[in-house]
């Protein structure tokens, strides 16, 4: 009987030790708080518990760092309430806030990661957020839970301005987050309040080439930016999607110094959860490829080299190249632009003065662009783009120019009207049907009345129709040439006339020649 | 006030120059002049129209020129009322000439043969050359009936 009692009594004893052991240890706010003077002390790791009493009730808490660390802050949802914290840094004998922290959601948790913090003292104030009427609760409390996290490899908050940018090493990725913090310093027009992740980065040896790669984060659209000291824009992404990645390729700097990266998220998305991954990587330049920015003419980037890659990357990119040859003279150019199988590339030539010569867009899709005659005194520019919305961050297009070597070379373009006409000087004509539809024009002057007899070789593939005209333009005669075939004409020329050529199919880069003799 | 007149009237003066450069540039059509001293030829041809009421009648043409049967070249070019003309160095003997007129279509920019209704009639004529003279054969076309009338003489 003694036993049972015994029994029962230990099973009473362990059965209140259980019950003891399982509740939890719940600390209150000690009211008023409501200034940082007031502020309840509280621990990393200790979850304290507060109401929001009035509409206007703030509640300080302060919290003694004893260690550099980032810190993870959690404030608990409270049914109907919009809560926001704030966190703030004394510095002598005032406080300065940090972060504004609100994610505009009623009844939903706050929390905000990364917040890098050192020896010191700091303050969390909960209060109402800015967005709903303020209303009070004091049914629900909210519970604010602080905790510890270490600095290695992550961003450190505050970083959301150029001039407190966190240091990055080049080849070493950093973490950071998308937080739903409001920047309420953050002024600029357009994205006002953005919550930025600022970084930079020192380069020594100029010029390199970098790439900066930012990953992708559930729930969040990236936007990359990337900065010169002087505070000039060289990439600036574009909308990718929700949850892809973002990337700035081959990005050129030209000088040493310092660059600075700011990453942020589209339309205040947070994700406190996944961290972003942003790595930087340089590289020397090999002449090969573009240097981004070269948006504008007068950043072009320099073609020394036959052949030279580019990539149309964000969207709406432009690629200008200046093409450094042989200044002397004239020179007829041989332009090419290989687009990966994604990209319907468009171009266009430039001189030096910046006037347009010649567009080249004959094809579709993935297909090669070609311009077989330019005639350009280098230096000249040549404009690289893609149709509306395409863009290809992996694959690049390849521009090649090349001198063309031929005599008796007369189609100068543009020759596409009468005014426009080249000058015959000598018995030969080597002309190109340059692009879809191209049409040459060739002025002839002779002395008085001279019988001229025509001979006609068409390119392999482009029938063309040949024609002779009076002083004024108009056709007197013509003649069909089939593809790869030649024909004569024999025509009269009243001291002054124009030959036309044009091609009777959409084909172009095709050779001809007109051979013009006094007798059959 | 005889200043101030100046100055309007000078303003009118540079306003109606500045309209004045709209106006398209004429550009005169280059006809060769043939001199037969400069030329050694023994036949000449030309021809031209009568009976144009208006000017939009008066259309830009040439006539193509076949000699004995072969194309031998065209006359220069003009109005249907000017005179064009067509020159060839030619043997001794007598030579049919058969004329064929083109007229230049504006809308489609080149000179389209003149359907053979309105061609000239007759649109041929004998003739006769010598090596030593310059035989002059002029065609007078009226256009109202398309009735052609050669007159030939021998210099």
């Amino acid at each position: 009987m003694e036993k049972r009692l015994l029994l029962y009594l230990l099973s009473l004893i362990v059965i209140m030790l259980l019950t003891i052991g399982c509740k939890k240890e719940k600390v209150m706010e000690i009211e008023p708080n409501d200034t940082y003077t007031q502020s309840n002390l509280i621990a990393i790791g200790k979850p304290i518990d507060g109401f929001i009493n009035t509409e206007s009730d703030i509640d300080f808490y302060c919290l003694e760092v004893l260690n550099p660390c980032l810190l993870d802050i959690n404030v608990s949802a409270v049914k109907g309430v919009n809560s926001a914290f704030t966190i703030w840094k004394e510095s002598e004998g005032s406080i300065v806030p940090l972060k504004y922290v609100d994610d505009l959601r009623k009844s939903a948790p706050e929390r905000f990661c990364g917040i890098y913090v050192e020896n010191g003292r700091y303050y969390i104030s909960i209060s109402h957020g800015d967005k709903d009427q303020a209303v009070k609760n004091t049914e629900n409390p909210y519970t604010l839970l602080i905790l510890e996290e270490s600095a290695d490899g992550f961003e450190k908050e505050p970083n959301d301005t150029i001039l407190a940018a966190n240091p990055i090493q080049i080849d070493i990725p950093v973490r950071g987050y998308y937080s739903p913090a409001f920047n309420k310093a953050n002024t600029n027009a357009v994205n006002p309040n953005r919550e930025e992740d600022w970084f930079t980065f020192y380069v020594e040896d100029a010029p390199v080439v970098c790439d900066v790669e930012l990953s992708g984060v559930a729930g969040i659209e990236a936007l990359l930016d990337i900065v010169d000291a002087q505070g000039t824009v060289l990439f600036s992404s574009t909308s990718q999607g929700i949850g892809v990645s973002q990337m700035a390729k081959g990005i050129g700097l030209s000088v040493a110094g310092n660059y600075y990266i700011m990453v942020a998220a589209k339309n205040y998305n947070a994700n406190n959860d996944v961290p972003y991954s942003l790595i930087c990587t340089t590289r020397n330049y090999d002449n090969k490829t573009e240097i981004e920015p070269n948006n504008i003419m007068e950043s072009a980037t320099p073609m020394v080299t036959e052949i030279i890659y580019g990539r149309i990357y964000p969207d709406n990119d432009i690629d200008y190249y200046q093409y450094m040859g042989d200044s002397s003279n004239d020179v007829f150019y041989r332009i090419e632009i290989n687009p990966p199988m994604t990209l319907d590339v468009v171009s266009a030539v430039y001189t030096k003065k910046g006037e347009e010569i010649t567009s080249i867009n004959n094809n579709g899709t993935g297909d090669k662009e070609v311009y077989p005659n330019v005639k350009l005194n280098a230096p000249f520019y040549v404009k690289v783009w893609a149709k509306r919305g395409q863009v290809d961050m992996d694959n690049s297009y390849a521009l090649r120019i090349v001198p063309v070597q031929m005599g008796n070379l007369v189609d100068s373009e543009p020759n596409d009207t009468k005014e426009q006409a080249n000058n015959v000087q000598g018995t030969l004509i080597n002309g190109y049907i340059s692009k879809k539809h191209d049409i040459d024009f060739y002025v002839l002057h002779y002395k008085g009345r001279q019988k001229k007899y025509f001979s006609i070789k068409a390119p392999d593939t482009i029938p063309i129709s040949f024609s002779v005209t009076d002083s004024l333009g108009y056709i007197i005669q013509s003649i069909t040439v089939k593809a790869g075939s030649s024909n004569t004409l024999h025509e009269i020329v009243d001291m002054k006339g124009y030959c036309i050529v044009k091609p009777l199919n959409e084909m172009y880069d095709g050779l001809y020649t007109i051979e013009i003799k006094d007798r059959p | 006030m005889n200043k101030r007149r100046m100055l309007i009237l000078f303003f009118l003066v540079l306003f109606i120059a500045s309209g004045c450069k709209t106006v398209p540039k004429y550009e005169p059509p280059i006809e060769p002049i043939i001199s037969p001293t400069e030329v050694n030829v023994n036949f000449r041809f030309i021809a031209y129209d009568t009976g144009i009421t208006t000017p939009d009648e008066d259309k830009r043409c040439y006539y193509k020129i076949f000699i004995d049967k072969i194309d031998a070249g065209r006359t220069t070019i003009g109005l249907e009322s000017q005179k064009k003309y067509f020159e060839a160095k030619l043997s001794s003997n007598m030579h049919l000439i058969v004329v064929e007129k083109w007229v230049l279509d504006e809308r489609e920019g080149e000179y389209k043969k003149v359907n053979n209704i309105l061609q000239p009639k007759p649109n041929f004529f004998y003739f006769e050359t010598k090596a030593s003279s310059l035989t002059e054969l002029i065609m007078i076309n009226d256009k109202m009936v398309n009735k052609a009338q050669f007159t030939v003489t021998l210099q």
